[in-house]
């Protein structure tokens, strides 16, 4: 039995939520299957655009600073009916779940991180994102999230910062509206990505240096791994080449949502990228603890 | 009944090459096939020699509506530029085109601009 060369010692092996987990799978397609929507229709709904009815017949688009900058095209109302059936399957509207907000607030709260929901105390309109949130966050060992260089998650509204799906600035979190009301995939992906960057500024200086050095490696190959949310997968491979702090949050979406996909991609690359990969897997596994995800 | 979902302009677009610059230059609706054609017809420009040493300028002025098919396409044509060492930048005077593109976080990758210099070209 051969002995791969870098091993993965963890402490032990953490079950990620299933919202989690789906990202190591291909995004499946829904076009087909529910009644009216084409694949351009689904590639925008999962972008985060919908279909409204307006006076004169239906718009699809998205509102991207609250309503106040938002492209809006003319659409058939048979779209409206496509999207509703595509919502459906990939995010079910929950109203209320004032219990899973609570526990993220719990959870949170023992790490010593404020949760707030924006622009409400309490957005019943987002239960199902609280929810896709929650089991995310039961996932996070409570003292790694004291480890991160985090400290507030806001969950909605739109904020200074409104051009994005989601965003870190300063220690603090944003997920936006546009991520809270699309598809539960779309938002388990931001969130994560989100929280690898509270994980990027928490690196001491060594520990930054090492992963841009092994970045460097990587890039010279562009041995990343693509995982379609917002963007398709080789968007995303793009921005993990040319930036080296998207590179560092995506891997740590990648680390507690595909954990077990991860470990085999690196030890199918060579020896030079994989030895790269390894001692960036080691600075995550450092910050869970030894922990690692399934 | 579901072939054409979108209403409105179809897009379209033109590429003129002058002595500095490649400008490919949309107009109307850039869904999925568009920015595959778009994408296409770059990549095999980019891919010549001779274009090597001229800037990529992508004019998003009359571009009605960016899909995200349009923002992959964005991203491909700056990742084929890069590899034949050439500079690219998008043209975008209109704040809801701009904002999908910030969405996008596409302004950390390409330089977004909102006037062109006729001087360069």
């Amino acid at each position: 039995m051969s002995v791969p060369p870098f091993a993965f010692n963890h402490k032990c092996l953490i079950r990620t939520s299933e919202t989690a987990a789906a990202l190591r799978k291909p995004w499946p397609r829904l076009t087909g299957v529910v009644p009216g929507l084409t694949r351009d229709m689904e590639d925008e709904f999962r972008f985060g655009h919908t279909v409204v009815k307006v006076g004169d017949g239906y718009r699809m688009g998205g509102s991207i600073k609250g309503g106040s900058s938002s492209i809006w095209v003319m659409v058939q109302e048979a779209a409206l009916e496509a999207y509703v059936g595509w919502k459906q399957r990939e995010s079910p509207p929950v109203l209320e779940d004032a219990e899973a907000y609570a526990e993220i607030k719990h959870i949170f709260s023992e790490a010593g991180v404020k949760f707030a929901s924006y622009p409400a105390e309490y957005e019943p309109s987002h239960g199902s994102a609280y929810r896709v949130m929650l089991e995310i966050t039961r996932s996070l060992p409570v003292e790694h999230l004291k480890a991160l260089a985090l400290k507030e998650v806001r969950a909605g509204g739109w904020g200074p910062d409104a051009a994005k799906a989601s965003a870190y600035k300063s220690g603090t979190v944003y997920i936006y509206d546009f991520a809270m009301s699309g598809a539960a995939r779309t938002l388990a992906g931001l969130y994560l990505h989100e929280l690898g960057h509270a994980f990027h500024d928490s690196l001491a200086p060594a520990q930054a240096r090492t992963l841009n050095e092994c970045h460097e490696i990587i890039a010279g190959t562009g041995a990343f791994m693509g995982i379609e949310f917002l963007l398709d997968p080789e968007s995303r491979i793009v921005y993990q080449e040319f930036i080296p702090d998207e590179f560092a949050a995506e891997t740590y979406m990648l680390y507690v949502s595909c954990g077990s996909a991860l470990r085999d991609f690196i030890r199918k690359q060579p020896f030079k990228i994989s030895e790269a990969w390894w001692k960036v897997y080691l600075l995550y596994m450092e910050s869970f603890d030894g922990a690692g995800y399934i | 009944m579901f072939e054409q979902p979108f209403e409105g302009e179809v897009f379209m677009h033109t590429i003129t090459i002058t002595q500095k610059r490649i400008t490919a230059a949309g107009s109307g609706r850039m869904n999925r096939e568009e920015a595959q054609a778009l994408t296409v017809d770059v990549e095999r420009l980019i891919e010549e020699p001779d274009n090597h040493g001229r800037e990529l300028l992508i004019d998003m002025s009359r571009v009605e509506y960016l899909s995200s098919s349009g923002l992959g396409a964005i991203v491909r044509m700056f990742r084929a530029t890069h590899t034949a060492n050439m500079e690219m930048a998008v043209f975008c005077n209109k704040p809801e085109i701009r904002s999908l593109i910030e969405l996008a976080g596409i302004d950390r990758l390409v330089k977004i601009i909102n006037r062109i210099d006729t001087g360069k070209a």
